[in-house]
């Protein structure tokens, strides 16, 4: 590992600088939560330019973490902050940052609370940028426990959830995955008497009962983070059920620390015990994704579509990851890219629709024909979300789902069932929307139905021709 | 040439898109045309010279890809096909009056035949996935109508994962991209049984085979222009190129072949009694093409390499029927019934005569090719049915007993000169300068004029008053009963039996009391402080008894 600019921490610490100027910072009385919002805006901006310029200073590649920065904590035992990157890491990063400027960009106009959501928004990004470029167990169970709280937050405050209840148990049961990742890292840095790098896990001689103690914690820990059956009960209670875009998104970038999780974690030479889990796993995976998708395809609202949408795909990279090509790491974070900015487009789209049909309670059908702009944009995203070849996702699940099919057949006919059923879901319901017959039937009000207006229609504009790029050139990172 | 030629018409679709404008649609409909006829031109001259292309698209670790645009003398079969098609396409996107927004068709036009033309000309599975996708894609947009588009999209969007997931299990078998690498490719064991399973049916589902046609006749809905370019030169022609390039798999599988044949036999009788049973003039133009794509899967089936020889005819005389159907609609200001119409020939002699004419003009073509072997059954059937049906049509249309409203008959005239001018140019490019006077030919002239003077099928018009021929789609009600609607009824299953009665109702409600009775007890304990020492003293007794146990007793 070579020392360098400690661009890393400065990722972290970016967020963090702006949360702090929106905390001391005083509110326009005239535009309330204006300024947060700007500030919110320029820093995840910022963070996302470092995160580039970070890009361009690694040799493209997945598994060697480079641009290592260490902090030392406690001598005895000795515990260190330790930070590097790789390609996969970062691709991800950016992925993240981009999601979170197209949801600030759905909050523009929601003045109320609007600089606590942005405060925890930041902060959310600050401890999963830390979690994404841990290269040690200690830092990275601080970050994977930490990048709680602003969700909590946020979802209690603005995410409108009707059931609050639900908040709750969601963050109980986090935590009660998160309490078993500590212990498991409790034993393990016991082993070192200190902390130790991700990396290194597979040194450690873990027998017995200890070994499997260690390894069912680790596994439960992730998967509390993924909507797999049956726990993803709480978890599509709070995903589905935020209705606030920026939240939304947020919630369900939650679920890609689990398999980020897996993916760090995952030790190179395979336990016995870890492949008897992998079995159990595998099936519980399986089930999941037909369930989720099922569920998703009769369910009427639409939040609860996306969420399926966003969770199969999860699950379905899920199975990738437990491949044994590393090279395919590198398609599966091109595409994972792919797929957040289409889902956070989807998210954010989909709520101003939502707001406008319940400010002025209008019929859901043929809506969007009211709205040409919006639906061209939706129109697009729901195309590149069904795999069409307009961005990176269409070339790298291409590779994932060969990977898959060489490896287990059922299981990947399993998972491209699952993944049309959500599409075809949400699909049905975009057509639903785009009734020109209810449209003139109801006699929509052309005043009434307003379209995005022209600096959103850049903006996603914008996202699409980034998404098109993606397309031509996937593995752009991969230079030469 | 290939690489010239898509590079084109690609640029000029594009411009057509970008630069929409509301007025003097037919003057830039026209300027369209003639711009496609000049890169045609200059493409089609400068053939010889060559042109072969290949960009480097992905080159990872994991897989190398590229595009290659090499013309070979496949690709320039398609193309003979392909490129009249966009022409009189293009011609009558000027005239039609139905069309209102002309440079916006004319434009996806363009740009459908420039990624057909990368699509025949592609050597790699990758390019051929892309084509595919993207031809569906640009289909969807020159789709207006919404319950068209949403069929459609089902439809192709099944198609086109069955193919990725044919594709992915090609590489992943083979690790090669190459379609030459086919050969090698062996469907019988493991899952690659599935590849001709999916190949087939994502090129009859693209296609509009029977069984896979419901959601190209819901085409009936858009325009005839639109709809016969679709028909002729888009989704339904990239399911046969899919076919013709993937031939090696389904040859090798054994059983798939002799299947698609069925399909294919099937398919004609379908389009048969659709184009004849059918009262809507629109939806028996879909029938009649129909009937063209059964007759090239029946060819492909037998003999992979007819199918480039037939193509250039079969696809002209697909759109030849559509503008032969679409005359006395325009002549009858646009109405679609042909329940509705009735002696027309009476008043729009013109129209019948050239229509009749045209019909015999395109004889000659089919005669010549299927001259001789017996494989080429297939052409004659086509060739008969097609006959008889369109014989039928024109009888009752301008024969036939007048059903024809006072509006219809007083607004009744020919079309302007320019349908039939592009009628005629279509009629004498299929007809090719081929022998005219053999003795097949005039007899199947002869047998059509017979058909359609004497209408032996006239007792078939009273199917047009039969409502449930005319409006039920028993394969769609078929289609929601086997898949729909069980996927429904157990995604209602699952959410009411494991989200809200096992976890909601049972594991959650369970917990919050198993928490509550803990806290009780733990209230309890703490109230009295007997009981309390007692209980603690056990339950640390306990514990200490377990740890014993697990240490092994040291």
């Amino acid at each position: 590992m070579n020392v360098t600019a400690p661009y890393l921490l400065w990722i972290i610490l970016m967020p963090l600088v702006g949360m702090a100027f929106i905390l001391l910072g005083k509110e326009d009385e005239r535009h309330p939560g204006r300024n947060s919002w700007a500030v919110a805006v320029l820093t995840v901006a910022a963070a996302f330019l470092l995160v580039v310029w970070t890009f361009m200073q690694i040799e493209p590649g997945y598994g060697r973490l480079q641009l290592a920065e260490r902090y030392v904590w406690l001598e005895t035992p000795h515990i260190e902050f330790v930070f590097a990157a790789d390609s996969f890491s970062l691709l991800l990063l950016t992925g993240i940052c981009l999601s979170v400027l197209i949801g600030l960009w759905g909050v523009k106009e929601k003045p109320s609370g609007q600089k606590p959501r942005m405060v925890f928004a930041l902060l959310f990004l600050s401890t999963v940028s830390g979690f994404l470029v841990s290269a040690d167990i200690f830092s990275f169970f601080i970050f994977f426990l930490v990048m709680l709280l602003p969700l909590f937050m946020l979802a209690g405050m603005s995410g409108d959830i009707k059931k609050q209840g639900s908040i709750f148990r969601f963050m109980l049961y986090n935590l009660f995955g998160a309490m078993l990742m500590f212990a498991a890292v409790v034993v393990l840095c016991s082993r070192q008497n200190g902390s130790i790098l991700l990396n290194e896990i597979d040194d450690i001689n873990l027998r017995g009962t200890g070994e499997v103690g260690v390894w069912l914690a680790v596994f439960v820990a992730f998967l509390s983070r993924i909507p797999v059956w049956p726990f993803h009960y709480w978890i599509a209670a709070v995903n589905s059920g935020v209705k606030n875009p920026l939240v939304f998104i947020i919630a369900n970038i939650m679920p890609l620390t689990g398999i980020y999780g897996f993916i760090r974690f995952w030790p190179e030479r395979m336990p016995d015990v870890v492949m008897y889990f992998m079995v159990v796993l595998e099936a519980v995976i399986l089930i999941s994704m037909v369930f989720i998708a099922l569920i998703g395809k009769i369910n009427k609202d639409i939040y609860y579509k996306i969420f399926s949408f966003i969770s199969v795909y999860y699950i379905f990279y899920l199975l990738g990851l437990f491949l044994p090509t590393d090279e395919l790491l590198l398609n599966l974070g091109s595409s994972l890219f792919a797929c957040l900015l289409i889902f956070s487009v989807l998210a954010v789209l989909v709520s101003y629709l939502e707001e406008q049909q319940e400010n002025e309670n209008l019929p859901a059908e043929g809506m969007l024909c009211g709205m040409p702009r919006l639906s061209a944009i939706l129109g697009f995203i729901l195309l590149a979300g069904a795999g069409a070849p307009l961005t990176a996702m269409f070339i790298n699940n291409f590779v994932i789902l060969s990977a898959l099919l060489a490896n287990n057949l059922p299981t990947a006919l399993t998972a491209m069932l699952a993944l049309l059923l959500v599409i075809l879901g949400l699909l049905q319901e975009f057509y639903r929307r785009r009734n020109g017959a209810a449209f003139a039937e109801e006699k929509f009000s052309g005043e009434k139905i307003r379209d995005i207006g022209r600096g959103d229609l850049i903006f996603f504009s914008g996202v699409v021709v980034l998404l098109l790029l993606s397309f031509f050139n996937p593995l752009w990172f991969l230079r030469g | 040439m290939i690489a010239h030629l898509a590079a084109g018409l690609l640029i000029l679709g594009l411009v057509a898109e970008i630069f929409q404008n509301n007025r003097m649609q037919r003057s830039w409909a026209f300027l369209l045309w003639l711009c496609f006829g000049a890169v045609v031109l200059i493409c089609w001259q400068g053939k010889t010279t060559g042109g072969a292309l290949y960009l480097d698209w992905i080159n990872s670790p994991l897989i190398r890809a590229g595009i290659s645009l090499k013309a070979s003398s496949a690709a320039e079969a398609v193309l003979r096909a392909l490129l009249p098609v966009a022409f009189f396409s293009l011609y009558y996107n000027i005239f039609y009056n139905a069309e209102k927004k002309r440079l916006r068709p004319g434009g996806l036009f363009l740009l459908i035949t420039g990624v057909m033309s990368v699509l025949a000309a592609s050597e790699n599975l990758l390019q051929l996935l892309v084509c595919v996708y993207i031809v569906d894609i640009l289909c969807f947009f020159l789709i207006r109508e919404i319950e068209v588009k949403q069929k459609f999209v089902f439809f192709n969007l099944l198609a086109d994962t069955a193919l990725t997931a044919a594709f992915a299990i090609i590489w992943g078998t083979t690790g090669q991209l190459g379609l030459s690498a086919l050969s090698h490719f062996s469907p019988t064991s493991g899952g690659n049984v599935l590849v001709p399973v999916f190949v087939a049916g994502a090129a009859a589902s693209k296609a509009g085979l029977f069984l896979f046609h419901n959601n190209l006749l819901d085409l009936k809905k858009i325009c005839f222009v639109r709809a016969s370019f679709i028909m002729m030169a888009a989704t339904p022609l990239s399911g046969a190129l899919i076919f013709y390039k993937m031939h090696a798999v389904m040859e090798n599988s054994g059983w798939v072949l002799p299947v698609l044949e069925i399909l294919a036999a099937l398919t004609i009788l379908w389009a048969a009694f659709g184009a004849m049973a059918i009262d809507n003039i629109h939806a028996k133009t879909l029938y009649l093409n129909m009937l063209v794509y059964g007759m090239l899967f029946g060819i492909l089936c037998e003999n992979k390499n007819l199918f480039l020889q037939v193509l250039p005819t079969a696809a002209g005389s697909g759109i030849l029927t559509t503008v032969l159907l679409m005359l006395p609609v325009v002549a009858a200001s646009n109405e679609i019934l042909a329940s509705a119409m009735g002696r027309f020939g009476t008043v729009i002699k013109t129209t019948m005569i050239l229509s009749l004419l045209a019909v015999l003009l395109q004889i000659p073509a089919w005669t010549d090719l299927s001259g001789g072997l017996s494989e080429k059954i297939w052409i004659n059937v086509f060739l008969f049915i097609q006959l008889s049906v369109l014989a039928h049509i024109f009888g009752q249309i301008y024969l036939g007993a007048s059903n024809a409203d006072e509006k219809v008959w007083a607004m009744l005239k020919n079309p302007h000169m320019f349908y039939f001018l592009g009628l005629l140019i279509l009629a004498g490019f299929l007809e090719g300068g081929n022998n005219f006077l053999t003795l097949r030919t005039l007899a199947a002239g002869g047998f059509f004029l017979l058909f359609f003077v004497s209408r032996p099928l006239r007792r078939m018009d009273r199917i047009y008053e039969n409502k449930t021929v005319q409006e039920t789609e028993p394969l769609m009600n078929l289609y929601n009963m086997l898949f729909v609607v069980p996927l429904t009824v157990m995604g209602r299953i699952l959410w009411l039996l494991v989200d809200f009665l096992l976890i909601e109702k049972t594991f959650v409600n369970a917990l919050s009391r198993f928490v509550g009775a803990v806290v009780r007890l733990s209230v309890r304990a703490h109230a009295n402080p007997r009981i309390g020492g007692i209980v603690f003293t056990l339950l640390g007794g306990l514990v200490v008894i377990a740890c014993l146990k697990l240490a092994g007793g040291r």
